[in-house]
């Protein structure tokens, strides 16, 4: 596996990238809509987004091959708009790998060094080391063919950080591995990078990778971006019902603000249940209400106070967490996550239960 | 009852059928080769006894070899000419920007629409006008063009085959177009191109067409030598010949495709694990 | 998608990757074609003369009619001989199928003059099939076979035959296997099976086959000049005659344009067919 403390490449100090007020149409279509987002050095930065979000267009803008129709790219304060994909010393992971097939090893990681003019031996030499650092030391003379995926996302990678690269970008590169692979990938790349001090910018679609590795993540739909932060920061205070629908699960529920006076706001939902909100501020009449599984509280008796009544409609066991579906007369059913290990007396299908959460855990957005 | 026949319904007469249209292919196909090895002096199925008298006579003849010369060099030097204007033009055409694109492809695919009696004759009348009828020129000229088309398809094919991330990878590590060309483009298209060299020096060698109309007394290609011959004496050593057309170009595809397929590597891993 | 690799040609490369092919097929390719008109059109004077002798003169119809008779008849026996053969290939083994492929493409690699040669092998008065013939006592006398029309249709069949088997099983071989199970867990029958679904879902390499052996055969040349005689006339041996022997450029042009435009109308039609068949697909 990929263990940082046998790499002989120097810590880096990570490049800055800066991304201008980006706009890439493709006739009617707005593949990029005036993007603007700084990376810091060393920083961990994924971009995600459902396809046609316009990551990939912002990752391969950078990269250089794409040219904006309008705003700027700058690594490091310098202006790489125009400057061709090959003088941009910038490290790339494809999708899938794009290693090449009729080369070797040790010859593919070797190959950027060859365009820069290093000599055979010392290529080889550094080659054959970075190969060791991501595990597969000996592993020179082979074909990528011989590989498995995860091996060749590991080749794919040293060779994208034998020159040393100011910054790292990777295309959705750990999409083509199983999950158990994938998950032990993210934890080692992500090290790797600590390690090393470069930047990266990272490209995916899957939200808990994003929040798993990146220091800070930004949401691109329709190609703009939506909003950008920590992970956590993200998570629970999504600023749109977008980023709260995207990053984890949600619930919507549909109501109207209520004022209540000195103690806040509250929702009324279409089956007149009205439950407390953290503040109305901001906020038009009709409101939508998003509540993520895992901060509702169920229960098979009434509690005091403010509760959501509905029926049990389902129980599914899922691991370590086990999903309740509650119907309440809402339309949707409401999704209800609890630890596996919880106590479920009182809790049975087609019985009545009382669904409650913190109003800080919920967040309201105008309809 | 099996999978292929799963009503188990008669289906040997057709089959029976086939084998007797397939001997009625072949037959006529490898008649030549017994035949080459007859040692009378006309065509003689089977042999009354075998020799190589035929061989020896088409290596001893002048005017053979002379034949044989002519096609070789213009073969090789067809393929040559093909691939060099067809390579950079398909990849033009799959990669780049070409106003009139189709219309391009569409004149290039037309030396294989269009009957070759009609291009011989066109050929024949126009090289008449600038004296080049008869000459290693016009030859490979007219070659060069009739196999653009079979080129064009099996590098076109190859190219749209080609991963383009690879191109890419090869830019981002520092490649100029020149060197991306060079040590990406080419090497993964090697298969391609040598298979369609393969291909455009058999089709010019057997090209009889063209060459019946532009040959000349000194510039005579093997397949207006036997041409002629045909109408003269049905000699064996026609037979001879053909025999050799065949195996040669036999195992020149041969080699083609086992070239392609220790260069394949262009696959990648099935397994995932580690 | 062309920005994004970065590598693609921009204009002025692309023109200079396209320069030589397109200079060689202009002037070795267009230049002959048009000069074929130009002589059409301006021998021996100005005018449609040419043209008009080809279409009203009754030898040339003569000539024409038989060329299109010849190649209705090569394209009917190469569909008779050849759909069997498929339906086979596509019925056996992948491994015996593979087998008869070669088979069949072992022809397509010999040259067709050699192919021809070997038919006056096989019809000379001494040859294989009069020998045979003979030997069983089935005639007397040597048949004179050679330079007859049949020996024409004949090996024009046997050289075009492996187009129709190839554009016909490569169609029945993306047929679905599960299609005939179904069809015969619904009960039908080998034949009704056959003729309910294998041999409509086979029509469109059916109509390929059809219209690529058609046209090679309208223009095909070698063939016939070796095999046939003097009542045997082609479009495409009178092109030769004319232009080499007669020295009538004029006619030539003309005769080479009228197989010209036939070709290219059929090759639309053609063309018109593969899309029709990529639709349904």
């Amino acid at each position: 596996m990929i263990n940082p403390a046998h790499s002989t490449l120097t810590k880096v100090r990570g490049g800055a990238v800066r991304v201008e007020n980006v706009r890439r149409h493709y006739g009617a279509v707005k593949a990029l809509d005036g993007v603007s987002i700084d990376v810091a050095p060393g920083e961990f930065l994924a971009l995600l987004g459902p396809s046609g979000s316009g990551k990939t267009t912002l990752l391969m803008t950078i990269a250089g091959f794409e040219v904006p129709d309008s705003g700027r790219i700058f690594v490091d304060d310098v202006d790489m708009t125009r400057v061709t994909p090959n003088k941009r010393n910038l490290g790339m992971v494809f999708q899938r790998y794009a290693l090449f097939p009729h080369m070797t090893l040790r010859d593919n990681v070797a190959f950027p060094l060859r365009m820069r003019g290093v000599s055979q031996v010392e290529r080889s030499e550094r080659a054959d080391k970075v190969l060791s650092t991501v595990g597969l030391g000996g592993y020179g003379d082979r074909l990528p063919a011989q590989l498995s995926g995860g091996q060749q996302q590991r080749v794919a990678l040293a060779r994208a950080i034998v020159y040393e690269p100011p910054v790292l970008l990777m295309d959705e590169p750990l999409s083509a591995l199983d999950k158990n692979l994938r998950e032990r990938m993210r934890l080692e790349i992500k090290q790797l990078q600590k390690s090393l001090g470069i930047t990266v910018v990272f490209v995916t679609h899957d939200q808990e990778e994003a929040l798993v590795m990146a220091d800070r993540v930004a949401v691109l739909d329709q190609g703009q971006l939506v909003q950008e932060g920590e992970p956590r920061a993200l998570y629970e205070q999504p600023g749109s019902p977008f980023v709260a629908g995207f990053l984890g699960e949600t619930n919507f529920m549909d109501g109207q603000l209520v004022e209540t006076g000195a103690q806040g706001a509250a929702i009324r939902l279409g089956t007149g249940a009205v439950l407390p909100i953290t503040t109305g501020v901001g906020l038009s009449k009709d409101i939508r209400l998003a509540v993520r599984p895992e901060y509702i509280t169920i229960s098979g008796t009434q509690p005091k106070g403010a509760a959501l009544e509905g029926k049990l409609q389902e129980i599914i066991f899922a691991g370590s967490a086990t999903i309740l579906l509650v119907d309440s007369g809402l339309g949707e059913l409401i999704n209800v996550r609890v630890p596996s290990s919880m106590d479920f007396t009182g809790l049975a299908t087609g019985g009545k239960v009382w669904l409650t959460w913190r109003p800080d855990a919920a967040r309201a957005f105008s309809a | 009852m099996t999978p292929n026949n799963p009503t188990g319904a008669r289906q040997w007469p057709t089959a029976v059928f086939a084998i007797f249209v397939l001997f009625f292919l072949l037959l006529p196909t490898i008649i030549v080769v017994p035949v080459s090895f007859g040692s009378e002096k006309y065509l003689q199925f089977p042999p009354k006894s075998w020799s190589l008298t035929w061989y020896r006579a088409y290596f001893a003849d002048q005017e053979w070899m002379a034949s044989t010369l002519f096609s070789v060099v213009v073969a090789v030097c067809s393929a040559i000419v093909g691939i060099l204007i067809t390579l950079p033009a398909t990849l033009a055409l799959a990669r780049g920007r070409v106003p009139g694109g189709g219309l391009l492809k569409g004149l290039i695919l037309a030396p294989m629409i269009i009957p070759h009696i009609v291009i011989a004759v066109g050929l024949y009348i126009t090289f008449a006008r600038w004296g080049i009828n008869g000459t290693y020129f016009g030859f490979i000229a007219a070659m060069s063009v009739l196999c653009v088309p079979y080129l064009f398809l099996t590098l076109s094919a190859a190219v749209s085959k080609l991963d383009p991330s690879l191109e890419m990878a090869a830019a981002n590590l520092g490649a100029n177009k020149f060197n991306i060309f060079r040590l990406v483009t080419v090497p993964l298209l090697l298969p391609a191109i040598a298979g369609g060299m393969a291909f455009a020096f058999i089709m010019t060698l057997d090209e009889a067409v063209v060459a019946n109309f532009l040959s000349s007394s000194r510039a005579k290609p093997i397949m207006k030598k036997m041409f002629e011959d045909i109408d003269f004496d049905v000699s064996p050593v026609i037979a001879a010949v053909s025999t050799l057309i065949l195996v040669g170009s036999l195992a020149l595809i041969g080699l083609a495709q086992l070239f392609a397929k220790l260069k394949g590597g262009g696959k990648a891993a099935v397994s995932d694990g580690h | 998608m062309s920005g994004a690799t970065g590598k693609s040609f921009d204009l002025k490369a692309s023109l200079t990757l396209i320069l030589p092919v397109a200079a060689m097929l202009a002037i070795f390719f267009v230049v002959p074609l048009s000069t074929l008109l130009e002589q059409s059109l301006f021998k021996p004077e100005f005018g449609l003369s040419n043209y008009t002798k080809v279409l009203t003169n009754d030898l040339y119809l003569t000539i024409l009619l038989r060329t299109l008779r010849l190649s209705v008849f090569v394209t009917l026996l190469t569909l008779f001989l050849g759909y069997p053969v498929a339906l086979t290939m596509a019925r056996v083994s992948n491994r015996t199928a593979f087998l008869m492929a070669i088979g069949v493409m072992l022809p397509l690699w010999t040259a067709v003059l050699v192919r021809s040669y070997a038919w006056i092998v096989l019809l000379q008065r001494k040859g294989l099939v009069n020998e045979f013939l003979i030997n069983t006592g089935i005639i007397s006398q040597p048949l004179r076979m050679l330079y007859t029309e049949g020996a024409v249709i004949l090996a024009t069949t046997h050289v075009l035959l492996p187009f129709m088997i190839l554009s016909i099983y490569s169609v029945i071989r993306s047929i679905p296997k599960e299609l005939t199970l179904a069809s015969a867990n619904l009960g039908a029958g080998g034949m009704d099976t056959f003729r309910l679904v294998t041999l409509p879902l086979s029509m469109p390499g059916v109509y390929s086959g059809v219209l690529m052996v058609f046209i090679i055969s309208l223009g095909f040349y070698i063939t016939p000049a070796l095999l046939g005689g003097p009542e045997t006339l082609m479009m495409s041996t009178l092109i030769g005659q004319q232009t080499t022997e007669t020295l009538d450029w004029g006619l030539a042009g003309a005769l080479s344009v009228i197989l010209l435009i036939i070709t290219l109308m059929l090759v639309a039609l053609f063309g018109r067919v593969l899309r029709l068949e990529a639709k349904g697909a």
